[in-house]
């Protein structure tokens, strides 16, 4: 069995070794890309901690540590196309507001970001030309990162983009048409987000349902930079997506909020933030009764936080809202209730509603029933001592 | 005077089964609403003071177990057992005229409305209507149950070697049937009062078939038997 893996094991650096060196001659050599980290106030050492932690979180043995720092550097010179749709940008504002950047933002600033809406210098007529001349430069070899969802009632004329006013469904399907990989972030282009919930009028859609692609998704929202550049530096390594579940990377999404999460305790011990600001908030009680959605939702946030692994919402004293599972905007509320209170569509009420309406009536009709027996069964002299009387009647 | 019988209902495993279930059901029934709804609120502030949550959800599961457990004996029983129940309980045929019958009689209250039963035989209304609800809930609940416990159930703390797949194919067919967790868990809760319902309407029948029946009904849970008028 060791043996085995042992062999396993030693063809796969094989081939990550062969794809990483094939790659470094690909793609033309960026210089920089280290100032531009101790610039940013990293070390090598603390370059190489950060490898050692994102291989660890893309569950990959310590050997890989040192390919994970090669593979890093590679991805900033590996052209993206960074798309967004219908969204609040709020993904990119996450990433390019962090106050005290990790390596994997830096990484994602620095990413070759040919096309950028939000970040590019150029615009208009100009934009659009970078975004062809990419597109005819990296046929087939540059990655797009879709940010957003698609409108698709009307024809999808709810978004238009650019100079040429294209709607969306017709610039994500020309983009990624020859896009190497295809990596939908966010909530929006993952799932829909809160435009696409109930009655949905413009008839959002996530990236892969509006184009019928199959594209890994980072659901989040905001996502969460170390999933991505995760997904990357996967995609760089083994030249394929890592293993997705429902479409999620597994190495990021295959843990339970509520099974990682640091206040796991105090709900196991009972202790709970009874309303914002008592006593248990400010000891850092569990979330559950003011509508912690950990118990119902897949994600990383409490292994790899944001801001260098500083924050994730239940860190910050919030529950977790579900922002990572689908439709969590129509599913997961009210976010600062218990799940219990969800307003059930078709009965416009909670489960507890129902369940007591039931009750109610199984006791209204055994009552009425249990008088009628009662008078009924007299008239046929079933309460005598014996059953003689009715035994006549029959 | 009329004669009576002594008809043999229940036999022994079927009245251990009733009777853990109940045990069971009402252990599950009282941790479940708990688990919804904690009202109990320590601010010790030092976890290793109190394990309520923790206490009460072991509770649960080991409630479900013997659920389970007693729902895989009855699922053997209903092809296998002493009265095959299979042959009985769906409304084919003379069945559904039997309910129809019986559900008349609970209304009339007129014996030669009630469906001439056999001795060994559960009336069909009562065996159609509720028991199979009971069950098929029981069934709901045990998967339903499940896909929310196996994102904890991993190969390290099941107790039996390759009881995580258990857990997850199990919980699979919850997530086929209900769509996400979310759903699960509101099913899982919404099923909770259904059975709450139904098991009311039970023992509501069960007691008024022993006052209007004169027969000892409950005694068959109990010893198995009950009394047949004799005709
Ligand atoms: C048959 C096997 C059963 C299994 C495996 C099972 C398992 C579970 C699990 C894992 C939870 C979630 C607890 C948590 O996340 O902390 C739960 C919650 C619950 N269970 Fe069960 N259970 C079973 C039967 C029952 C029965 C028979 C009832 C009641 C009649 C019941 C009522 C509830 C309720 C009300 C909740 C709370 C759900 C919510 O928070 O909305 N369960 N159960
Ligand atoms: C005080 C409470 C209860 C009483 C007096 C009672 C009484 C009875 C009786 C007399 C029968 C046999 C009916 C017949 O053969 O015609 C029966 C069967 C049954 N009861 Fe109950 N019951 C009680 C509580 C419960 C509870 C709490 C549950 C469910 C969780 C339940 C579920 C069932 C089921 C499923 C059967 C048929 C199963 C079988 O035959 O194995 N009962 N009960
Ligand atoms: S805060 Fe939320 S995720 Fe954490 S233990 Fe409480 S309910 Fe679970």
């Amino acid at each position: 069995m060791e043996e085995k893996i042992k062999k396993e094991l030693k063809s796969l650096l094989k081939k990550c070794d062969a794809r990483l060196e094939e790659l470094e001659a690909e793609y033309p050599e960026r210089k920089g890309f280290m100032e531009w980290l101790s610039f940013s106030g990293i070390s090598r050492r603390g370059f190489l901690k950060w490898s050692a932690i994102m291989s660890a979180t893309m569950m990959l043995p310590p050997v890989f540590e040192q390919r994970v720092a090669r593979a890093a550097e590679i991805a900033s010179r590996i052209p993206v196309i960074w798309l967004h749709f219908a969204e609040c940008t709020g993904c990119t504002e996450s990433l390019l507001r962090s106050n005290n950047p990790g390596v994997a933002e830096i990484i994602l600033q620095y990413l070759s970001l040919d096309y950028h809406d939000t970040v590019m210098a150029p615009s208009g007529e100009s934009a659009e030309k970078s975004l062809k001349d990419t597109m005819a430069k990296y046929k087939g070899k540059y990655i797009c990162i879709c940010e957003g969802s698609i409108p698709t009632k009307m024809d999808g004329k709810f978004l238009r983009v650019g100079s040429k006013a294209v709607t969306g469904l017709e610039k994500a399907k020309e983009v990624t048409k020859d896009a190497a990989a295809v990596i939908s972030i966010g909530h929006c282009a993952s799932y829909g987000g809160p435009q696409a919930s109930y009655p949905n009028p413009t008839g959002s859609k996530s990236i892969n349902d509006a184009l019928g692609i199959n594209s890994v998704i980072i659901p989040g929202c905001p996502y969460n930079s170390a999933s991505l550049v995760g997904t990357i530096l996967y995609f760089i390594l083994f030249g394929k997506i890592p293993t997705t579940k429902g479409g999620r990377p597994l190495f990021a999404y295959g843990k339970r909020i509520h099974d990682t999460c640091p206040r796991r305790a105090h709900f196991d011990a009972g202790e709970f933030v009874r309303e914002w600001g008592d006593e248990g908030a400010k000891k850092g009680f569990c979330l559950y009764k003011v509508g912690c959605k950990g118990p119902l939702t897949y994600n990383n946030c409490n292994i790899q936080g944001w801001n260098d692994d500083i924050a994730s919402p239940i860190k910050a004293g919030h529950g977790c809202i579900g922002c990572s599972e689908p439709a969590f905007w129509d599913r997961m509320a009210p976010l600062e209730k218990p799940i219990e209170a969800r307003i059930l569509p078709g009965v416009e009420s909670t489960a507890d509603h129902v369940g007591w309406t039931l009750i109610g009536i199984s006791a209204v009709g055994m009552g009425v029933h249990a008088f009628y027996s009662y008078f009924k069964g007299k008239k046929k002299g079933y309460n005598k001592e014996c059953c003689s009387e009715h035994e006549k009647e029959e | 005077m009329s004669e009576f019988k002594r008809v043999y209902r229940m036999n022994g495993l079927l009245r251990f089964n009733h009777w853990a279930m109940f045990v069971a059901f009402i252990a599950c029934a009282v941790t479940g609403f708990y688990i919804a709804h904690p009202f109990l609120v320590f601010e010790t502030g030092e976890v290793i003071d109190s394990y309520v949550m923790g206490y009460v959800r072991l509770i649960h599961y080991l409630g479900a177990i013997v659920l389970d457990v007693i729902l895989i004996i009855w699922i053997y029983l209903f092809f296998f057992g002493r009265h095959p129940y299979f042959k009985f309980i769906f409304p084919l045929r003379e069945r559904g005229k039997e309910a129809l019958q019986m559900l008349k009689h609970y209304f009339t209250l007129d014996m030669k409305d009630r469906p001439e039963s056999d001795e060994d035989r559960m009336d069909a209304l009562n065996a159609w209507g509720i028991f199979l609800f009971i069950i098929v809930f029981k069934a709901l609940m045990l998967i339903t149950g499940f896909a929310m416990l196996s994102p904890q159930i991993n190969a390290e703390n099941t107790a039996i070697p390759g009881g995580q797949y258990v857990f997850y194919y199990t919980g699979q067919i919850a997530y086929i049937i209900f769509g996400n967790l979310v759903n699960i868990r509101i099913a899982h809760h919404l099923i909770a009062w259904l059975m709450i319902f139904f098991v009311i309407i039970h023992i509501y029948i069960e007691i008024w078939r022993e006052v209007f029946w004169k027969e000892g009904d409950i005694s068959i849970v109990f010893s198995g038997h009950k009394f047949l008028k004799k005709k």
